[in-house]
């Protein structure tokens, strides 16, 4: 993987630039990342044109500087732009929490089809080892049906369960229960 | 992936021992239930300069091997000098009087790095019987299996029934962020990692004929399926695709593993060919399939599914047809572990948030119970002859690896510290 990551990311923002470059010769360079269409607002919008190059800039024939593309995508993940969600005990529902939290990271995705987008499924410590993995697996496929259903791109999005292997919390109350029953996104170089 | 260890450990099982002709044995005498438990001597082997320490190691692995089978009573080693005093006519008879029903008299010694130990077995009922008389040879530094060899001899020559001494538990721990592959004998002793992958890996399960491990490994991104050979190759296997390919086990010929995997959707069991890499589905339910198990004779898969609610125990034909359930047992069963005659399901059982170790009879459904309530106790695994179980608990905090009889009795903690979990007994050695 790791040799593959600089070509690719150079080719993305060469990419980027060029459809950047080309809609510069219209009258007016359209905004980065399209409104969304409605409400919830977007989330820290104003974070994540980093990765493209400012509008103003012509073609650029200069060496891309790959690490702080890198960086930013670390950066992306570290601010969190898409937020986690939580399930019930047991339940791979997505409940009335979760779809807010969905509508917005489902807005934010569809601004940023660029990137592609591991959604990790995660069970808290109670279940057994084997049937946490295939309980993940479901929370995973079920946030991202719904993140479909809202017009995320399916093909960018690869839900992946880690069972009960990689608690958030390793504390083994109640609260810290709440906190692994989780779907969480990763964004990918 | 440690190429050499698997490696060096098969050459010291082929170093096995130099076999003269069996002598009439008193086999089977122990066959049948409400046995008596056979009086054993193990005096250390009298040892040359170099040998000293084996000679005491030797001994005393095989009087653990021979109290952990549960065919044996070892006579106190405080009494071992008394014979030496003995008035009685013949050695056989010194040892009689000392409560031994047969001894086992050995000799250690060492050159070039290897370990040349002689031991015979007496029955010591006048006149004094030898059952056996045998040479074991092997590096030094594994003088263990040298010891182990020699108990399954004895047990096999004085019960009748192959011994487990010379087998293998495979098992998770957790090694830096990850959780590695790692292996130790059956008595918990000279444990080793046999996986570098950084990474999380689960359920390792040996082959019934061949020293290969299958496991799920996250090493690449999504959980998928590994091969771990005896010579240290890893090879994934090719499985139905989607992302998420878990639970191998092995049909008993070894050709095909048997795996969950979401591939149409949701986690669905699939039977792989390992000659062809075709996998094909065996069942179709909207609800969570996973943890599939060949019964002993091939013809059965046991699996967890929550299709009726919470997880629990079926079983089905081994073409996926004739699905029906089998565990009513608490709320919450999984990991289910045939007994290698294929009469008994071991599963962990949940009720009021632990789990125990749950024994099912597969021909009238009833249940035992063999864990109680101490931590949690899951993932039970039978030894090859049927008589013991190895589990996973949390009785002291962390999860450590345990062995008991099939019965429930006589526990014994394999490991400490290191969060051990889903052991997997080996067969025994070729």
């Amino acid at each position: 993987m790791t040799p593959m990551r600089r070509p690719f990311l150079t080719a993305l923002v060469i990419v980027a630039a060029l459809s950047l470059a080309t809609s510069g010769c219209k009258k007016k360079a359209p905004e980065t990342v399209p409104e969304p269409p409605s409400p919830p607002a977007p989330i820290e919008e104003t974070k994540a044109p980093e990765t493209a190059p400012p509008a103003a800039e012509p073609f650029p024939t200069q060496k891309v500087d790959t690490t702080q593309v890198e960086q930013s995508i670390d950066d992306l993940n570290r601010s969190g732009v898409l937020k986690t969600v939580y399930f019930a005990y047991d339940s791979n529902d997505v409940d009335q929490a979760a779809t807010a939290i969905l509508q917005g990271n489902a807005t934010w995705l569809k601004g940023h089809a660029r990137y592609n987008v591991e959604i990790g499924g995660h069970c808290d410590e109670r279940g057994s080892i084997g049937y946490n993995v295939a309980l993940g697996d479901r929370r995973a496929n079920a946030v991202k049906a719904y993140l479909v259903s809202l017009g995320a791109d399916g093909s960018k999005l690869t839900a992946v369960s880690y069972g009960e292997e990689k608690p958030a919390d390793p504390g083994h109350d109640e609260s810290a229960f709440a906190k692994n029953r989780r779907a969480e996104f990763t964004i990918k170089p | 992936m440690r190429r050499a260890i698997l490696a060096t450990l098969l050459a010291a099982a082929a170093a096995h021992a130099q076999e003269p002709s069996p002598p009439p044995g008193i086999g089977g005498v122990i066959s049948g239930s409400g046995f008596t438990k056979i009086k054993i001597a193990i005096p250390d082997p009298t040892a040359d300069a170099l040998s000293g320490e084996a000679a005491r190691e030797i001994a005393q692995t095989v009087r653990d091997d021979l109290d952990f089978s549960g065919y044996f009573e070892v006579v106190d080693p405080a009494l071992y000098p008394l014979t030496a005093t003995s008035k009685e006519a013949t050695p056989a008879a010194a040892w009689a009087s000392v409560g031994a029903a047969s001894v086992a008299i050995g000799s250690v010694a060492t050159s070039g790095g290897k370990l040349d130990l002689r031991a015979k077995l007496l029955n010591t009922a006048a006149p004094g019987t030898t059952l056996f008389d045998r040479r074991y040879g092997g590096p030094q530094d594994l003088v263990r299996r040298v010891a182990h060899q020699l108990s399954d001899d004895i047990v096999q020559q004085l019960t009748g029934q192959l011994g487990i001494s010379s087998t293998w538990i495979a098992f998770v721990g957790k090694h830096g962020k990850g959780k590695e592959i790692y292996m130790m004998d059956y008595d918990g002793r000279r444990v080793r990692r046999i996986t570098t992958t950084g990474s999380i890996n689960l359920m390792p399960t040996w082959s019934p004929i061949a020293q290969r491990l299958a496991f799920m490994s996250w090493r690449t991104g999504p959980p998928s399926i590994d091969v771990l050979d005896a010579d240290g190759k890893v090879t994934r296997a090719t499985t139905a695709g989607g992302t998420m390919n878990i639970s191998p086990d092995w049909s008993p010929d070894g050709r095909k593993v048997v795996y969950a995997s979401n591939a149409a959707g949701n986690a669905e069991i699939y039977l792989l060919d390992l000659s062809s890499g075709r996998s094909t589905r065996l069942t179709s339910s909207p609800a969570i399939d996973t943890s599939p198990t060949f019964s002993p004779n091939g013809r059965e898969i046991a699996f967890t599914s929550d299709r009726a609610g919470p997880p629990q125990i079926y079983v089905m034909d081994a073409e996926g047809l004739n699905v029906r359930r089998l565990t009513t047992d608490g709320n919450y069963a999984d990991a289910a572990a045939w007994s290698p005659k294929g009469d008994k399901i071991a599963f962990a059982s949940r009720v009021e948030g632990r789990f125990d170790v749950v024994v099912l009879e597969v021909s009238t459904g009833a249940t035992t119970r063999l864990t109680h309530g101490e931590g949690n106790n899951e993932n039970p695994r039978w030894s090859p002859d049927g008589r013991h179980i190895v589990f996973a608990s949390s009785r002291t905090g962390g999860y450590d690896l345990y062995t008991m009889r099939a019965d429930g009795t006589d526990v014994r903690r394999l490991t400490k510290g290191g969060d051990a979990q889903t052991p997997d007994w080996s067969h025994r050695l070729p």
